[in-house]
């Protein structure tokens, strides 16, 4: 054995994995990272006595990306369980949100079906393929919408299950934002879109 | 909280991991990087597990209820009181003894399609 293998190993090592174990979601990281820093511990000592520095460094990239992986798990794992917590109503509430704007043009079609038809009425060269990416527009805003709704839902009552309350006012304004940022353009798109058309086609607008 | 993701559900098959730390626990209690050396030794070391798959492995298979803390520790001398030791339930045992059934009739369906010839042979 070489001398400088009988050196303990750098304590900054630790400290750079006790650092990187913020990756993890709090509660697994309170439960389990003591127990994982001293494993680590135990593994690089077993690493260094035998394979040196070389080893010591494959050692913590084997670790890093273990780290990286594992936590990525562990955050699915936490959603996963917030979805399985989330109840119906909340269920029901986030569809209605996310799919308004999809009714409301359904509800405008029924009430007057020349002014929404243009959109996909044939004849406008125009507006045809126009009429189509606004309508494509509409259904991924609500999509998105309802995805960020439903995972910041998620994460806030999991935020304050777990004490977290300060915590959990943040994925409340992402459920807000959401709504500012896709549903209300996409419920806007639907209400103007064809008036919108009509101007193009008019030549007043492009 | 069983998970159907990482194959800790009943009757669903095992993940490497999984499998790994239950066959380690088999023959008595270990604690975390006991049980990553042992992994390590039964499987000649190809599978490498870190302390981030050790956990994640070790909390989903507690609340499974496949594996346990124990308060069974080795002499004050050789033990370091901050460790956690685990040891297999009877469910956990159940588990792993059908797992192993399993994989010994995939390895007699094998044998029997002659794909294991060379391995035979050595």
């Amino acid at each position: 054995m070489s001398g400088y293998r009988s050196h303990p190993v750098p304590g900054v090592v630790f400290k750079l994995y006790q650092g990187l174990l913020c990756v993890y979601p709090v509660e697994h990281r309170r439960e389990y990272g003591p127990l994982m820093v001293q494993t680590f511990r135990d593994m690089c000592q077993e690493t260094y006595r035998h394979k040196g520095t070389l080893g010591l460094i494959l050692l913590s990239v084997h670790v890093f990306v273990d780290t990286v992986i594992s936590s990525i798990a562990e955050h699915l794992d936490r959603l996963e369980y917030g979805a399985r917590k989330m109840t119906k109503k909340q269920h029901f509430v986030i569809l209605v949100f996310a799919g308004f704007p999809l009714v409301l043009g359904l509800v405008l079609f029924a009430v007057n079906p020349q002014y929404m038809g243009r959109m996909f009425m044939p004849g406008y060269a125009n507006a045809q393929p126009l009429g189509g990416m606004m309508t494509a527009a509409v259904v991924v805003m609500a999509v998105v919408a309802y995805v960020i709704q439903r995972w910041s839902l998620m994460l806030s009552d999991r935020l304050v299950e777990e004490g977290n309350r300060g915590k959990a006012v943040i994925p409340r304004i992402w459920f807000v934002t959401s709504f500012i940022l896709f549903i209300i353009p996409a419920m806007l798109l639907v209400v103007f879109g064809p008036a919108m058309l009509r101007l193009i086609e008019a030549g007043v607008i492009g | 909280m069983a998970n159907k993701r990482r194959g800790t559900k009943d009757g669903q098959p095992l993940t490497p991991a999984v499998l790994h730390i239950l066959l380690a626990l088999a023959d008595g209690s270990k604690h975390g990087y006991g049980i990553m050396q042992e992994v390590e030794a039964i499987s000649d070391g190809r599978v490498k597990m870190g302390p981030g798959t050790l956990y994640g492995s070790i909390k989903r298979m507690l609340a499974a209820g496949f594996i346990e803390e124990t308060g069974d520790r080795p002499a004050p001398e050789f033990d370091d009181e901050r460790r956690r030791y685990y040891k297999l339930t009877g469910l956990g045992r159940r588990v792993l003894t059908e797992e192993a059934r399993r994989l010994s009739n995939l390895i007699l369906v094998a044998r029997r399609k002659r794909l294991l010839g060379d391995v035979e042979s050595v």
